[in-house]
């Protein structure tokens, strides 16, 4: 038996793929171009959320006074319920390679409340699809934005309206194109991805370099900064960052200003994939305008790690998609204090 | 050493390694390549260990074992979708299935079981050298192999 099976080894020795010159350029390439992706795409999509939200806010925020009659707004706005992507794309990436959904988050609007809610979804979390269980992230790789807010409105029980995927260099476009954001640091947050070098510069961390540090206080972030701020995760609160940096973008949309708007809009088609469907920006922007920058609730959804590795939702999420369904959600919110973040 | 001295002296040697795993030349090559570029991201630390040829061999085992225990990332990663490695592994057995029955029936081993087979009888190593390939204990290693072997031996005896 024993000499059976190392004769069958040995016999298949020739099925070995030959060490080509093309797969040792496969895999210096390969190492290259992760090693751009380590600097930038692991930044990671929420950002990217967040340029969406800001797309829509800064659409949104001010229509002019006058062209209001213009617009087929409705009365009385009513609730709505976006969907924003934040994807792993990077430019230096080849169009069939995967992408994936790194941030996903559910913007639900109401209007009576006079607050929008974020609801943060894990990426992992494990949902039923047409190809059976799997990650939500996965949904996006196999069926792009439609497949991924047909899944999350099965989850919550809730129609989506509309929303947008954005990756990561767009909201670093629209942030320098806004001449960087005012941010305030809560907490000295050390970064673990960019470093100065001994001649002042930035480069992706590595030895001999000094990592950038944000101090606690309020300044004016370049779009780099910004990004590399809102992607740090260790002992920080990311989705509290992610917040703030959308509120601070909001603020910061030049609404008086129709030179600086009219260059923001340029970039905004070629950064943000919007999906609004039969409702046009303006009726969009229209709703959001009723909420500020200080309406927006930072919201955890209610899941639990199972012991095989996966997240899946806990009990406590049916009434927090049923109280979202009945415009409750503050209320919710109030006899669930733990999962306002 | 640095990676691309590695690479001359040791990519031959993986692939075959690789292909006695797989079982199959093209998730081989892939299995390879990944593996590689990964090492190449992390040549310092591997250069820095005892055998930089071990660690590799263990980066390339685990991400095998990876690949069969079916992780979503790292199939698509590979594989490009989510069937294809399963199908590849299906058609090499009816394509071998007459050259060559013990190449088929080792396709049908669990991976974990496979690569002790293939560490002992085509590696050579020994048990405590495969269980720190495989980063288990020395009893799992044994029971791995004996637990394989009984299942080969299964198919053998109709056979005869």
């Amino acid at each position: 038996m024993e000499q059976l099976l190392r004769d069958t080894f040995a016999r298949h020795e020739e099925l070995a793929p030959p060490a080509t010159q093309e797969l040792r350029s496969a895999i210096a390439l390969g190492a290259r171009r992760r090693r751009i992706r380590r600097r930038f795409g692991a930044a990671s999509g929420a950002f990217i959320a967040v340029l969406a939200v800001i797309s829509v806010f800064a659409l949104t925020t001010k229509p002019p006074r006058s062209a209001d009659a213009l617009f087929e707004a409705p009365e009385k706005p009513e609730k709505l319920t976006l969907l924003l992507l934040g994807t792993d794309r990077r430019q230096t990436q080849s169009p069939d390679e995967p992408v994936r959904s790194d941030a996903i988050i559910l913007l639900h609007v109401d209007p009576a409340a006079g607050k929008a809610f974020q609801i943060s979804i894990p990426r992992d979390l494990l949902v039923a699809t047409s190809r059976g269980k799997d990650k939500i992230n996965g949904e996006f790789y196999f069926g792009g934005y439609d497949a991924t807010a047909q899944v999350v409105s099965t989850l919550a029980g809730l129609p989506i309206d509309g929303g947008a995927v954005v990756d990561f260099a767009g909201l670093q476009r629209v942030i320098n194109q806004l001449g960087g954001v005012d941010l305030c640091v809560d907490q000295r947050t050390v970064s673990a991805h960019l470093g100065r070098t001994r001649s002042g510069e930035i480069v992706s961390l590595k030895p001999g370099a000094q990592p950038i540090v944000y101090e606690p206080g309020c300044r004016r972030f370049q779009g780099w900064e910004a990004i590399d701020y809102v992607r740090q995760r260790k002992d920080v609160d990311r989705d509290r960052h992610l917040r703030d940096l959308l509120a601070a973008l909001a603020h910061s949309v030049p609404v008086t200003d129709p030179v600086s708007l009219s260059k923001l809009l340029s970039v905004l088609p070629e950064s943000v994939d919007l999906h609004l469907g039969s409702r046009s920006l303006t009726t969009v922007a229209f709703q959001l305008a009723h909420i500020g920058a200080d309406g927006l609730v930072g919201l955890r959804l209610p899941t639990r790690l199972t012991e095989q590795g996966t997240v899946v939702l806990t009990p406590d999420a049916d009434g927090l998609f049923a109280a979202m369904r009945a415009g409750t959600l503050t209320e919710w919110l109030v006899a669930h204090p733990a999962y306002a973040s | 050493m640095t990676f691309e001295e590695f690479v001359e002296v040791r990519l031959a040697t993986l692939l075959r390694y690789a292909v006695m795993l797989t079982g199959d030349p093209h998730t081989a090559q892939d299995l390879v390549q990944e593996t590689m570029i990964r090492a190449q991201l992390k040549w310092r630390r591997v250069a820095a260990s005892q055998a930089p040829e071990r660690y590799v061999k263990r980066m390339l085992t685990n991400a095998y074992i990876d690949l069969h225990r079916g992780s979503w990332l790292k199939r698509v990663a590979l594989r490009g979708f989510t069937s294809s490695l399963d199908r590849a592994v299906a058609d090499h057995v009816d394509a071998s299935a007459e050259r060559d029955q013990m190449w088929a029936w080792l396709g049908t081993l669990p991976a974990r079981q496979r690569a002790a087979l293939v560490l002992r009888y085509y590696e050579g190593l020994n048990d405590t050298e495969i269980a720190d390939v495989l980063h288990c204990a020395v009893g799992t290693v044994r029971s791995s192999i004996s637990r394989a072997l009984a299942t080969l031996r299964i198919q053998i005896v109709p056979a005869e």
